[in-house]
């Protein structure tokens, strides 16, 4: 009863600033005011209203666009080039191959979300697990071995490596997406070893090992939860940096090929009548940036939501 | 444990690691099908010169050996056989590889002085006016692709207003001086021309802005969250206690603790600028290393793949070490904490 | 009516929380008179630190007042601007803090910390500090001639200030950062920082957890006769009651951030009316033997929604549904004895 009341001490010493006693559930309780922290920048706000757009957009793009069949191999000269904010039925305009640029436009975001979502698929799993091994393996050649494995893959920036890689295989979205999360997957193993290679020696992870709990049950159950914050953070972050680089990888011709309604791709199509006719560089232009935007805001909000005040 | 120490280690594992990625490298680019020698000849050569080539070459020799050649020549400067460039790569390399080090020097600089400033004084001031503007100058400007900005700039500064010039390094009419170093700022201020020196600063502001712009956004944001964040911490608030004076304490007791997370990052998107300089340099037609190399991989030339990456690597491993010799000085727990 | 150093009257103060606004501090009243020492007592959370804070303005930005005023030597604090503050903190009022490891800088050596203090100390006034004229006067030393003294007048005026608070070994300690000192040395060094100069009021914020009792006692004497010197007055924090009553004169109990009961230290430990107080009381394990007691059942009350009433009411084994409704004031039972308690 009294270890009961000092811990609760304890725990008012610690919520003292927040002015609580402890709350009915923690977990929900964290929930809540992580929410209650992300709400209090109401860019957040608007960074997850973006999100939200795009990856609907990414799912829905062919049931939205005015023109989905413009996305693949047509063609109408005679529209070529026709301007935007002219005609209905090409609200944004064409491009040289008469196609519409907001049918484009709109089925290009599903190749940034994909990218997104293809290259944190891998590199999470990959590098959080890595992390975990090498974190609970701390000091033995495990470890050595893991972490300077991935040293290896970011001796060089990841956009060098993914140009380098892309270049080397064929040019095509798919190497361009496993390139990309080759040189991406040891930041996970890092911040997840950061982490929690320090809380290895901690009491509770003895406790389980005593207990008779199997590696991969501390690893998973007892470190990981630690460094979930800081992972989540980066990935929310990581996502506008991934579909930059993506947009930048097809930009330049090592990623999504022509007919490809990426939006790099239409960028870099777009410049050989740049700039005379704007558009179809511009366009497709802001539309990554808005893309990038809302992941930015969104990645920002989650940051500050999930940033301990010490 | 002291700085050397500390060093030592991280100048061996940063070794090691550019080692691993030529291994890596290296081999991918080798066990591709197809045969690099074809691509280099004329269909109708006979098949003797064919293997001629091939033998002269080194290609007939296991892979691994191969690496050991190839890393020999490496490490005496001779890069290889360019397949795009039909020279050696070394010579290209030589050409092109100053000025993109010129143009990520000229950005590294915009950015750090653009990211303190913005960063700090957004800090200090929080939901006033510089704060405000700090942040919206910078979710703008991480938000746009470095290509973006290097197209939106070409296209108000160039052909709109006509200020800069749109592609190149320098103008017709001016050449390149025969300098020493290849490093045109260096070359022409030996060579006393001053013309073809503002020319080429000329040409070299756009580019260098476009490439600044992300890593600057990333930087103030830092610095802004840094130091705001310090500014809450008990010791900043004692300091005041004890009666130091408001800007005593942030001059010197908060820009120490509140630059720390922001040189690492700073060092992080000056090396990030290494990647990005291929699509500026790639824009404006720079000629640069990057653009060289974008070229290269589009003709998949192997050897130059691989003298990318690794020529790349070492200079990311160069900067790297910088930055982390900074940090360890400025923060003397992680040279003591590194027992 | 002797001059009154520091008043605090009806302070209301709490903090930007997720959930609200709390409201800690609950029409807080406290005086000090020049020349006296007063001990403030309470259980963690109960709002010590905060009121502490707003005397010198040191609150974090979330906090809000709400109310109130604390008039130190007749200025009203909370309306002051940055001038007057500077001033404040540089003549006027002293702090020891109460958790060394966050109050000092990392980064900086202690002698650096030590240095800057004790050059506040000797300056008049408010100096504009220009980073780049001190790195350019430092290369030139024969430009200082502003007064500033140079490092090896203030290294040795800093180990004697070591030495003062018994640090063995004053020398290592001003060489090294804070992360290479333990707790009670860190607290030693913000102590001596402290004593650098003495100012009209001192505020020690639970100043001797993490030391030894007899080092507690040695220090506690120090500070005692550096003030009793020059008559100066102090306002000690502390759980820790044994320390307290040797220090102070007059005791204030806090609890849920109102003052509960206001006495001199022996009223206070002998014959206290509140129940809380009398709780606090009974809690000190005693030489007499009788073992330890049971402790004060209940939590900390909450801040967010605070009862209406009396704060104690839910744990109070005295209560009556009086308690409930009506927040008690303090009232003078006997010559200077005040207690705010409905059931007193």
């Amino acid at each position: 009863m009294a270890e009961d009341d000092l811990e609760e001490k304890a725990k008012n010493i610690i919520d003292k600033k927040e002015g609580l006693t402890k709350g009915p559930s923690p977990l929900l309780d964290s929930l809540k005011r992580r929410w209650y922290r992300f709400k209090l920048n109401p860019l957040s706000l608007l960074g997850l209203s973006i999100a939200i757009i795009t990856i609907f957009l990414a799912i829905f793009g062919e049931h939205v666009a005015p023109h989905p069949e413009h996305g693949w191999y047509y063609h109408n000269y005679p529209a070529r080039f026709t301007e935007p904010f002219e005609t209905l039925t090409y609200p944004l305009g064409t491009d040289d191959y008469g196609r519409c640029i907001l049918s484009r436009i709109i089925l290009g975001f599903r190749y940034s979300v994909r990218m997104a979502a293809v290259v944190l698929g891998l590199t999470l799993p990959v590098g959080v697990t890595s992390g975990l091994v090498a974190g609970y393996h701390r000091n033995t050649w495990v470890d050595t071995l893991i972490m300077r494995f991935s040293d290896v893959f970011v001796a060089v920036p990841p956009l060098v490596l993914a140009l380098s890689i892309t270049g080397i295989l064929e040019p095509t979205a798919e190497n361009a997406m496993i390139a990309v999360s080759l040189g991406w997957w040891p930041w996970y193993a890092r911040i997840t070893y950061n982490n929690v290679s320090s809380l290895v020696n901690e009491e509770f992870i003895k406790a389980s090992q005593i207990m008779g709990a199997n590696k991969f049950h501390i690893m998973f159950k007892n470190l990981l939860p630690n460094a979930l914050g800081p992972i989540l953070t980066k990935a929310s972050l990581d996502v506008g940096l991934v579909i930059l680089i993506g947009a930048s990888l097809s930009f330049v011709g090592l990623g999504a090929q022509a007919p490809t309604p990426d939006l790099g791709t239409m960028v870099a199509a777009g410049i050989t009548w740049f700039p005379s006719r704007w558009w179809p560089v511009i366009l497709p232009s802001l539309a990554i940036s808005f893309i990038i935007l809302g992941f930015n805001l969104l990645g920002d909000g989650i940051q500050e939501a999930f940033e301990e005040a010490h | 444990m002291n700085m050397k120490k500390y060093i030592g280690k991280r100048v061996f594992w940063g070794l090691l690691a550019l080692f691993g990625l030529s291994i890596f490298i290296f081999y991918l680019a080798r066990i591709l099908p197809g045969d690099p020698v074809l691509m280099m000849v004329d269909p109708r050569t006979p098949e003797t010169t064919i293997e001629q080539l091939r033998r002269s070459l080194g290609l007939h020799r296991p892979i691994y050996l191969q690496y050991f050649y190839w890393l020999g020549d490496v490490l005496v400067g001779d890069f290889g056989y360019s397949i795009y460039s039909r020279q050696s790569l070394t010579i290209d390399i030589k050409n092109y590889l100053p000025q993109s080090l010129e143009l990520i020097a000229a950005a590294g600089l915009i950015q750090i002085v653009g990211a303190s400033f913005i960063g700090i004084s957004a800090g200090t001031n929080i939901n006033k006016w510089q704060d405000h503007l700090g942040r919206l100058f910078a979710y703008v400007a991480c938000s746009i692709p470095p290509f973006v900005w290097a197209i939106f700039l070409q296209f108000v500064f160039a052909y709109h207003l006509g200020l800069f010039p749109s592609t190149g390094a320098l103008s017709g009419g001016y050449s390149a001086p025969p300098g020493p170093t290849g490093f045109i700022t260096i070359d022409s201020l030996i060579h006393g021309r001053i013309g073809t020196l503002i020319n080429y600063l000329h040409h070299l502001v756009m580019p260098a802005l476009a490439l600044s712009f992300l890593g600057m956004a990333q930087g103030a944001r830092i610095f802004r969250t840094g130091m705001s964040r310090i500014k809450e911490k008990a010791y900043i608030r004692m300091s005041r206690a004890y009666g130091i004076s408001k800007r005593k304490t942030q001059y010197k007791y908060m820009l120490r603790p509140g630059c720390i997370p922001a040189i690492t990052v700073l060092g992080m998107q000056i090396a990030i600028m290494l990647g990005n300089a291929f699509l500026v340099e790639w824009v404006f037609r720079w000629p640069g290393f990057s653009r060289f190399a974008i070229r290269a991989l589009l003709d998949s030339d192997l050897n130059a793949a691989v003298a990318i990456v690794v020529i790349i690597g070492f200079m990311f491993f160069v900067l790297n070490l910088i930055v982390d010799i900074i940090v360890a000085y400025i923060d003397p727990r992680i040279r003591y904490e590194r027992e | 009516m002797s001059d009154k150093i520091l008043e605090i009257k009806n302070l209301n103060a709490g903090y930007e929380t997720y959930r609200g606004v709390s409201h800690v501090l609950k029409n807080f009243n406290l005086e000090v008179e020049k020349g006296e020492k007063i001990g403030v007592i309470g259980e963690s959370g109960c709002g010590k630190t905060t009121t502490m804070q707003s005397v010198n303005q040191i609150l974090p930005s979330n906090a809000v007042i709400k109310g109130g005023e604390i008039n130190f030597k007749g200025e009203n604090v909370l309306k002051m601007k940055e001038k007057e503050l500077m001033k404040l903190r540089k003549k006027g009022v002293n702090m020891i803090p109460q958790d060394p490891s966050a109050s000092l800088n990392p980064l900086y050596k202690v002698e650096t910390q030590l240095r800057d203090v004790l050059e506040i100390s000797t300056e008049d006034g408010t100096s504009y500090y220009n980073p780049f004229m001190n790195l350019f006067k430092s290369k030139f030393k024969n430009l200082k001639n502003d007064g500033r003294k140079d490092k090896d007048y203030y290294r040795e005026k800093s180990l004697k200030l070591l030495e003062d608070v018994k640090l063995s070994d004053p020398e290592r300690v001003l060489d090294s950062y804070p992360f290479q000192l333990s707790g009670g040395m860190k607290q030693r060094v913000c102590i001596a920082m402290s004593l650098a100069s003495l100012k009209d009021l001192l505020i020690a914020d639970e100043p001797t957890t993490n030391l030894d009792v007899t080092i507690q006692h040695q220090v506690l004497n120090l500070i005692k006769n550096l003030l009793d010197k020059e008559n100066l007055s102090a306002i000690l924090v502390s759980q820790a009651l044994g320390a307290v009553k040797k220090f102070v004169d007059k005791i204030y109990v806090v609890y849920g951030g109102s003052v509960v009961e206001v006495g001199t230290t022996e009223t206070i430990f002998d014959d206290a009316f509140h129940p809380y107080t009398q709780g606090l009381i009974e809690c000190m394990p005693k030489l007499t033997g009788g073992g330890f007691s049971e402790g004060i059942a209940g939590q900390t009350p909450e801040y967010v929604n605070p009862p209406t009433g009396c704060r104690f009411y839910p744990r109070c084994p005295n209560s009556s549904n009086e308690c409930k409704n009506n927040t008690p004031s303090l009232i003078e039972v006997e010559k200077n004895h005040f207690v705010a308690c409905e059931g007193a």
